[in-house]
């Protein structure tokens, strides 16, 4: 149980980065309905994941969020990448390229 | 950085102590309306929605959770938690927090003057690299170390040094007169003469105008211009900018003021401070004047070179004067080398009385995390770790070392300048910059956490170290106090035993020094040092007395050479005539008449000397005695070989007077001759007033200004401040070690009482059961003072062992006292049984009184 978080936060810190750098300033809701979109459903936040993790990027001034109006005029927090965020998004990039395919090469080795 | 970053918003999250964060709830509000939002557009309940969105409120509380520092809210719950505690045992933490609060502001006070006295670096350029210069002429294995330099010696050192270091004058700060306006009646401030070059080594800036530079100083009595200190300036001229340029009169000598020294800077001597800084080559008459020493040596090497190098090559140029070098990173003062010892020795006893107070703490929270064994245990099934316990019983000790700490800070800030004032004479103050900024907030940190440790380690560990099933098993009684309380108990005692014996030990010599019987009076006698133009004749002596005793308000008054105890002897060796074996070495004092009444130096037999009298001589008991095996010395005669002037006249004993002490009042009684006064160009006035002495010195002056113009008072000075400056450290240690002895005698007696009443009031129902049972009264007292006296004997015995060792090491600083010898050891245990006796009484007498009933009853 406790491996799984720990997996995900190093992956979702990740995922929230990338989704807030393709889409632009989007709010909290729409990060998580676009990676359940994206998983096909595999992938499903509840709240109590989701906002600590925003909290956190933003703790680290990754990401900066700013109150806003939806396009059907609800309010709602805005999150989008610093210039810091976009640095650190490039960077954990790279690592996971590099981490994935070493561990293709391995286990297809394995195989 | 990203970390840090993250710390610091999650600190000032927890700092904020916000309950709700009104945004935060909106934002997880608004989640939930999208998500109902998107289940009705899917056609599902909105409660679907909400589901899949989670729980506001677990979602709120990890949001917390982030935006928060766990450890820090645990341990603002644990600050909470131990105020409660302080509140609730308010009498017993009074107390705690009153006698630690003592203790450390006696050691913060000691500290801080060891501190400003020995310790803090001078605040100049690199402080570190400051060497001063010593040496030992003659230098057998006895000769002493000196500092003091004269001029001619020292262009010798600088040629030899040349520019491998800058080589400085820094003249001994000396006592002088001057007029700030003309007209203004002197005042006395301190004046230091410096090289030219000293301010610039020293990196310092001028507050105001500025500074002196080599050009200041390069020819003999060439720049009268003065440098001001910037304390002086402030408390005497109103920090008036407008000084600079205005004459001082310094003496008869006219400066010019160009500027005030940096605000912080007081000079090279800690222990004075310097008001006056003028050229070296000012002091014209003494620069070519070899023996005439009236400075320090300084050094700063230059770059290739080190403070060893810099020694080598000038013993290997001068190795007659034996020359070393030390760090003057601190400064060099005599006060330094007066106090080291006596302040080291305090700051000691402070930290001793400081040791007994942490272990008496130490106890009564031991005590107290006995008592909370059941609500540690409740903590540990509950799922809290050791760990998180420990810290509980760390943030309480840590908040009554703080509360301490600051009870100590303001004792000490009342303390410190008392102790200072107890090291200065009316004529020769102390002063000292006590306030060290950084420096004492350090050290009160460091000490606050040290205390923290000291008195908190163990109960956290005992809390830590709770059994929840034995404890919540156990009913009825908690555990009685270990090993461990008792071993505590018995080391305050051996502590307090050893500051009592420390104490009697200085109280002792003080007050041994103090009854001692002197071989005169110094009340009420005044000591003018008077100067003529050149030498005057005896009968001139004679008649100046003769003057200044009409004055109204003076009884007696004579001349001597020099006054008793002001360190200035002359002496020689004397043999009855044809029994040249038999040889006395005595202090020769030329005295005019009425020296022995002014003086109230008793006459035993013979006469007082008469005027124009030659080749007689009065002698004192030891004299007699050493001389004449007791028998009369009057109409003896004797020969005196003084030296090279070697006198082969006999002089005839006309008096016997009795001894007194000349060099110093710690001094055994010394062969002594008093002779007429000889010619001479200057002498110590003797005048015994009717009143307060000090009172006196003006109107003496005036009256001898109007008879005898071409005569200066140099200096007036009561010889009880002789006689006072003789015992300041004497009077220092006595006082401070008793009351540091005192202080922690109560500290412990409370400490012994707390944990005895606390064993009687643990075994009510024991000793209830044995008085029902028939025993004795005296038995159960003897039961309960049995406790007490278990950890006190072996307490006692290691204390005076202590006491007698430190004593022995200490013992230059005794008088007339023998550590070891019953006298020192005696009256220290007197008191401490009193104090066992007082601690121990109350809890027995409870004990008897239990009534078994009552107490059965109440189980």
């Amino acid at each position: 149980m406790e491996k799984k978080t720990d997996v995900l936060q190093g992956t979702l810190d990740l995922m929230v980065l990338q989704t807030v750098d393709s889409l632009g300033p989007m709010h909290g809701y729409a990060i998580a309905a676009r990676l359940e979109q994206v998983s096909k459903g595999a992938l499903q936040l509840n709240m109590g994941t989701l906002y600590p993790a925003l909290m956190r990027l933003e703790q680290r001034g990754l990401l900066q969020a700013r109150w806003g109006t939806t396009d059907n005029n609800r309010r709602a927090r805005f999150y989008e990448l610093t210039r810091a965020g976009g640095h650190e998004l490039a960077r954990e990039k790279e690592d996971w390229d590099r981490m994935t395919a070493i561990m293709q090469a391995l286990l297809r080795g394995e195989a | 950085m990203r970390a840090v970053r993250e710390f610091l918003v999650r600190l000032a999250g927890t700092l904020r102590w916000r309950r709700g964060d009104p945004d935060l709830e909106e934002e997880l509000r608004s989640h939930l309306a999208f998500a109902e939002e998107e289940a009705r557009r899917r056609g599902e309940p909105a409660r679907a929605g909400r589901l899949r969105a989670g729980s506001a409120t677990s979602a709120l509380d990890a949001v917390r959770d982030q935006s928060h520092l766990a450890w820090l809210d645990a341990i603002r719950l644990d600050v909470v938690f131990a105020w409660r505690q302080l509140i609730r045992y308010r009498a017993a933490n009074a107390v705690a927090i009153a006698s630690l609060g003592l203790a450390i502001g006696a050691t913060t006070a000691a500290a801080r003057l060891v501190d400003a006295m020995l310790l803090r670096p001078l605040p100049v350029a690199d402080p570190a690299r400051l060497i001063a210069v010593t040496i030992a002429p003659g230098s057998g294995p006895t000769a002493e170390p000196r500092h003091d330099f004269d001029y001619p010696t020292y262009r010798e050192y600088a040629r030899a040094v040349g520019d491998r270091a800058d080589v400085m004058v820094v003249g001994s700060a000396a006592r002088q007169l001057v007029a700030v306006r003309p007209g203004d009646e002197p005042e006395p401030i301190f004046r230091q003469f410096v090289s030219g070059n000293v301010f610039g080594v020293f990196g310092l800036q001028p507050a105001e105008g500025r500074l002196l530079t080599p050009a200041d100083d390069d020819a003999p009595g060439a720049h009268a211009v003065a440098v001001i200190g910037y304390n002086w300036w402030t408390r005497r001229l109103g920090a008036d900018p407008g000084v600079i340029g205005r004459t001082i009169h310094i003496g008869d000598a006219a400066f010019e003021i160009v500027g005030v020294a940096p605000q912080g800077f007081t000079g090279t001597e800690p222990g004075t401070i310097t008001d006056i800084f003028v050229p070296a080559t000012m002091n014209v008459a003494a620069l070519d004047s070899p023996g005439w020493s009236w400075f320090l040596l300084w050094l700063r090497p230059r770059a290739a070179e080190s403070a060893v190098t810099l020694q080598q090559l000038l013993q290997t140029r001068f190795p007659n004067d034996n020359p070393r070098v030390e760090s003057a990173e601190a400064g060099v003062s005599g006060a330094q080398q007066t106090f080291r010892r006596p302040l080291l020795i305090l700051m000691g006893l402070a930290v001793i009385v400081l040791l007994v107070a942490c272990a008496n703490v130490g106890n009564l929270l031991s005590a107290r995390a006995i008592g909370r064994s059941r609500e540690m245990s409740l903590r540990i099934s509950i799922g809290a770790g050791r760990g998180r316990l420990m810290q509980l019983v760390l943030i309480e000790s840590l908040m009554l070392a703080v509360i301490a700490s600051g009870v100590g800070v303001v004792f000490a800030s009342y303390a410190s300048p008392v102790v200072v004032a107890m090291l200065s004479q009316p004529d020769r103050p102390v002063q000292l910059m006590l306030e060290s900024g950084w420096r004492a907030l350090g050290f009160g940190v460091a000490l606050t956490l040290a205390v923290t440790l000291m008195f908190g380690l163990l109960p956290a560990l005992r809390a830590s170290a709770s059994k929840p099933l034995e404890t919540l098993k156990a009913t009825g009684s908690a555990p009685g106090p270990g090993a461990g309380t008792w071993s505590l108990i018995g080391l305050q005692v051996a502590l307090s035993t050893f500051l009592l014996v420390a104490g009697a030990l200085f109280a002792g010599t003080f007050g041994h020094l103090m009854t001692r019987e002197l071989g005169f009076s110094f009340e009420q006698v005044l000591l003018l040092v008077v100067e003529a133009t050149g030498e005057q004749s005896a009968a001139t002596w004679r008649d100046v007395a003769r003057q200044v005793s009409q004055v109204a308000g003076v009884e007696y008054a004579s001349v001597a050479g020099w006054a008793p105890l002001s360190g200035n002897r002359w002496h020689g060796e004397f043999h009855v005539p044809g029994m040249s074996d038999r040889k006395v070495e005595a202090n020769v004092v030329d005295v005019a008449p009425s020296y022995f009444d002014a003086l109230r130096i008793g006459l035993l037999y013979g006469r007082d000397f008469a005027a124009g009298e030659r080749d007689v001589a009065i002698v004192n008991e030891t004299f007699a005695r050493v001389l004449f095996d007791g028998g009369s010395p009057i109409g003896r005669r004797v020969l005196r070989h003084m030296g090279k002037d070697s006198s082969l006249t006999p002089v005839t004993i006309v008096g016997l007077v009795r001894d007194a002490v000349y060099m110093s009042v710690r001094e055994s009684p010394t062969a002594t001759m008093y002779v007429p006064l000889e010619p001479r160009p200057g002498g110590t006035m003797i005048v015994r007033t009717s009143g307060p002495p000090a009172s006196m010195a003006p109107v003496i002056r005036r009256a001898l200004a109007a008879a005898y113009p071409s005569l200066r008072v140099r200096g007036a000075e009561r010889l009880g401040a002789l006689v006072d400056q003789q015992m300041v450290k004497e009077r220092l240690l006595a006082a401070l070690s008793t009351f540091f002895a005192t202080v922690a005698l109560i500290i412990a007696g409370l400490g012994l009482y707390g944990v005895l009443n606390g064993t009687v009031l643990r075994r009510r129902r024991e000793i209830g059961i044995r008085i029902a049972l028939g025993a004795r009264t005296a038995d159960v007292v003897r039961g309960i003072a049995a406790h007490a006296l278990l950890p006190v004997l072996p307490g006692v015995a290691a204390g005076v062992a202590a006491g007698v060792v430190f004593g022995r090491a200490a013992r230059s600083m005794l008088f007339e006292i023998v550590p070891g010898q019953p006298a020192s050891f005696v009256p220290p245990l007197v008191f401490l049984a009193m104090a066992v006796l007082v601690a121990t009484l109350p809890p027995a007498v409870r004990a008897s009184r239990i009534d078994p009933a009552a107490t059965l009853r109440s189980e």
